[in-house]
């Protein structure tokens, strides 16, 4: 029974990643060739920037014989991405599943239910730990040796760590969604306790490099200190000095924590999903209706779609938490960014470009747009019977996108205007390109959701966080704001930043026109035969 | 009100609806009757602009489906066999942007909802989100919804799966109101019963094809309406 499940979780997974369910044709030998590419330079993307910070400590770490806290420090790194990357996820995919009234409804243990969900979180936290296990074994490679126990060592850690992690999301995930379950204002609680998450993340990342500094000066003190936690000294005794008793306990710790943690939840689940709180009922008192155009009325259920999802505002919204906090930190640490900026070789008329690309970078983050076709999903039906046309249908997913990204950009341009002081020229490209990427990576997001829609989604999660038109859009995103400054700083003095951002405005206009005519003749095609 | 002529949908080899034609007039309640897979579904959605077809033509009061869908829309109102409606909103919330969307004016929402509401018995839960709402209840909404711009046309794909008792006979009684103002029922149901008491006409579709229509006496003659679509359904198999 679990393999049947796991079969089915795992062909839900790389249909809603690939559309496959709704393709009447099998996918040509060049998209999927395309398709795998892509995912291979995802990998590959993070592998190197994981190389590049383990490479920074391999040979110090080994120099001072503190083999045993380099692959320690591999251990809590790779424990803390796969618990980032799959905590928000474990939620939805453990308590919220769609099929889980139907599952339950079958002659089926309520255990293998959890077991297939759980092994298919596993496998996604196993690839998170290979985007660190693959470089932090390669950059000790480069600076340092390592026996053939401590490799041994090294791959049974691999394999064992997912198990731990698991345990850790799970309890999370369950406490949260006892949580959430409790209050009125799930919405608003989740999307809070996320923030407060992701600020804590982001602010340790922010931090990396001077521990990373810290570690790499201290790792004496740091090491007597870690030592001290024994599962931690475990970790990185198992693999630097090949030695299988740490290995053993280290095992044991990860299977026993992974086994309470799946009995507990085995034994509460089918009560978790099935205990219903309900709140005091609110009687529906009446009053004037609200009237609004059919336009405004189509924005408004748009914006009410996103704030009723904390996955969607958190996933395709973050870009503007960052924006507003890049604006606010080019006002209150000028000089630094200013600094930090020169020492790159940034300055001049470079610095507006380089302000102007960053903005263009952040708005690619921005993604309302990449899943809005895929998460009308079973309610389709409702847009298509509306007596409006097709193509307002979509203007209202690239208005809500654009009515909630142009003020971000405005605001980061105008400090980005004042911090850098451009010329006149600069300035109103600084103003503009923003502007217009923000209108440009919502079309592309459109696109890209028309031509991979997911209406069969299982949670939420997965055409927010788990499809191809969500991670093609970012990748396009990006390619569109690097590529142009790639050229810029290929051309070195000889285009003046003013005329280089008129340039690219001019292109991303253009760039706009044509998706725009693309969504108002092939995208509406597309969505009048979806469903 | 609706014609149907010579309507063709395939999907892919397999041919849904093969060169269906049905004439329905004001006043009308025509009853679409076939076995699973039928086709009903897959006309019913073209009729409503939402599903496209290979060939032939759909007029909704004289217009084409094909050529003017939004004036089309406006004048029908379509309820699915599954009220799949939006959960984020509160089902007061879903009437209104309904409303907003078909262009009701103020006045006459609020009274419509008023109505319908209480004839529903679902005013009480109107504040509540759509989530929170049983199918029936999800099913009286998306009624209620269709009802709000006084369509000409109700096009229904099993209405009454879901609908509790009351409910059920306050809709019957709502579709027999509409078609006497001049407007027109077209609907889907597996309840023959129902079909046999409610309906003026009737279709009866088999494998993508017409295989008998007209007033409901003129089809069903002496003999029961279940008697006679298991005898046709009979028939074609052997």
């Amino acid at each position: 029974m679990l393999k049947t499940l796991l079969k089915i979780r795992f062909a839900a997974y790389l249909a809603g990643f690939t559309g496959a369910s709704r393709q009447k044709k099998r996918q040509s030998g060049g998209k999927t060739a395309l398709f795998l590419l892509l995912m291979v330079y995802c990998f590959g993307a993070f592998v190197m920037m994981f190389y590049s910070f383990f490479s920074q400590m391999a040979g110090p770490f080994y120099e001072a014989g503190l083999a045993w806290l380099y692959f320690a420090f591999f251990g809590l790194t790779a424990f803390a991405l796969m618990f980032i990357g799959s905590v928000f996820t474990a939620k939805a995919q453990l308590f919220e599943a769609r099929d889980n009234e139907l599952l339950l409804s079958m002659p089926i243990r309520p255990r293998d239910i959890l077991g297939s969900r759980m092994a298919a979180l596993m496998l996604m936290n196993l690839l998170f730990e290979l985007l660190v296990a693959i470089p932090a074994l390669a950059a000790w490679f480069g600076s340092a040796p390592l026996g053939a126990s401590g490799l041994a060592s090294f791959v049974v850690l691999v394999l064992a760590l997912p198990f731990l992690a698991m345990a850790a999301t799970s309890l999370v995930a369950w406490l949260v969604s006892l949580l959430t379950a409790r209050v009125r204002n799930k919405s608003l609680m989740t999307m809070l306790f996320s923030l407060l998450f992701l600020g804590a993340y982001f602010y340790f990342f922010s931090k990396i490099n001077q521990y990373i500094a810290q570690l790499i000066s201290n790792g004496a003190l740091i090491a007597g200190r870690l030592g001290a936690i024994a599962p931690i000294y475990w970790l990185g005794d198992a693999v630097a000095n090949g030695n299988f008793v740490s290995l053993l306990y280290l095992v044991l710790l990860c299977a026993a924590a992974f086994a309470l943690l799946y009995y507990l939840l085995s034994r509460s689940f089918i009560h978790i999903l099935t205990t219903k709180r309900g709140f005091a009922k609110i009687r529906y008192q009446e009053k004037a209706l609200r009237v609004s155009s059919p336009t405004a009325a189509l924005l408004r259920r748009e914006l009410v779609r996103l704030g009723s999802s904390p996955t969607f505002m958190l996933n395709a919204g973050l870009g503007l938490v960052f924006i507003v906090c890049a604006a606010v930190a080019l006002v209150v640490v000028r000089s630094r960014i200013a600094l930090t900026l020169f020492r790159f070789g940034v300055s001049g008329g470079a610095v507006a470009v380089v302000a102007a690309l960053g903005a263009c970078l952040l708005s690619g983050m921005v993604l309302f747009t990449a899943p809005s076709v895929s998460l009308e999903g079973k309610t389709l039906w409702i847009l298509r019977s509306l007596p409006v046309e097709t193509y307002e249908l979509l203007r209202a997913k690239l208005r809500m996108s654009f009515r909630l990204l142009a003020p971000c950009m405005l605001l980061f341009s105008a400090a980005a205007i004042w911090a850098a002081r451009p010329d006149p020229l600069s300035a109103v490209g600084l103003l503009l390109v923003p502007l217009l990427f923000s209108a440009l990576s919502g079309n592309l997001g459109l696109i890209e959701n028309l031509r991979h829609p997911n209406l069969d989604w299982i949670n939420e999660a997965q055409p927010i966080k788990q499809s191809a038109s969500v991670i093609l859009t970012m990748l396009l995103n990006w390619a569109l704001a690097l590529l142009p400054g790639v050229a810029y700083f290929l051309l070195g003095d000889r285009l003046p930043a003013g005329v280089f951002l008129a340039i690219y405005a001019v292109l991303l206009l253009i760039l706009w026109a044509l998706t725009d005519r693309w969504l108002k003749t092939k995208g509406v095609r597309i969505l009048e035969t979806l469903g | 009100m609706l014609k149907i002529e010579h309507l063709t949908k395939t999907y892919g080899e397999k041919k849904a609806v093969d060169d269906l034609s049905i004439h329905i007039r004001p006043g009308e309640i025509y009853g679409f009757i076939g076995h699973n897979g039928a086709g009903k579904t897959t006309t019913i959605k073209a009729c409503c602009g939402i599903l496209q077809f290979d060939s032939g033509e759909i007029y909704i009061d004289g217009q084409s489906v094909k050529e003017n869908p939004i004036e089309c829309k406006r004048k029908l109102a379509y309820i699915p066999d599954n009220p799949d409606l939006y959960e984020f909103l509160s089902g007061i919330k879903y009437l209104n942007f309904i409303a907003d969307v078909f262009q009701v004016p103020k006045d006459a929402r609020e009274a419509r909802i008023r109505q319908y509401a209480e004839t529903f018995d679902l005013t009480a839960d109107l504040a509540q989100p759509i989530s929170a709402y049983s199918h029936g209840m999800k099913q009286k909404l998306a009624v209620i919804a269709a009802l709000l711009h006084e369509p000409k046309l109700i096009i229904m794909d099993e209405p009454f799966v879901g609908l509790d008792p009351t409910a059920s006979y306050q809709l019957k009684t709502i579709m027999r109101e509409l078609c006497d103002r001049g407007g027109a029922i077209f609907f889907s149901t597996h309840v023959l019963e129902v079909a046999e008491k409610l309906c003026d006409k009737v279709a009866i579709i088999k494998n993508g094809r017409l295989i008998s229509s007209g007033t409901m006496e003129a089809v069903k003659g002496d003999q029961s309406l279940e008697e006679v679509f298991l005898e046709l359904e009979g028939e074609k198999n052997a």
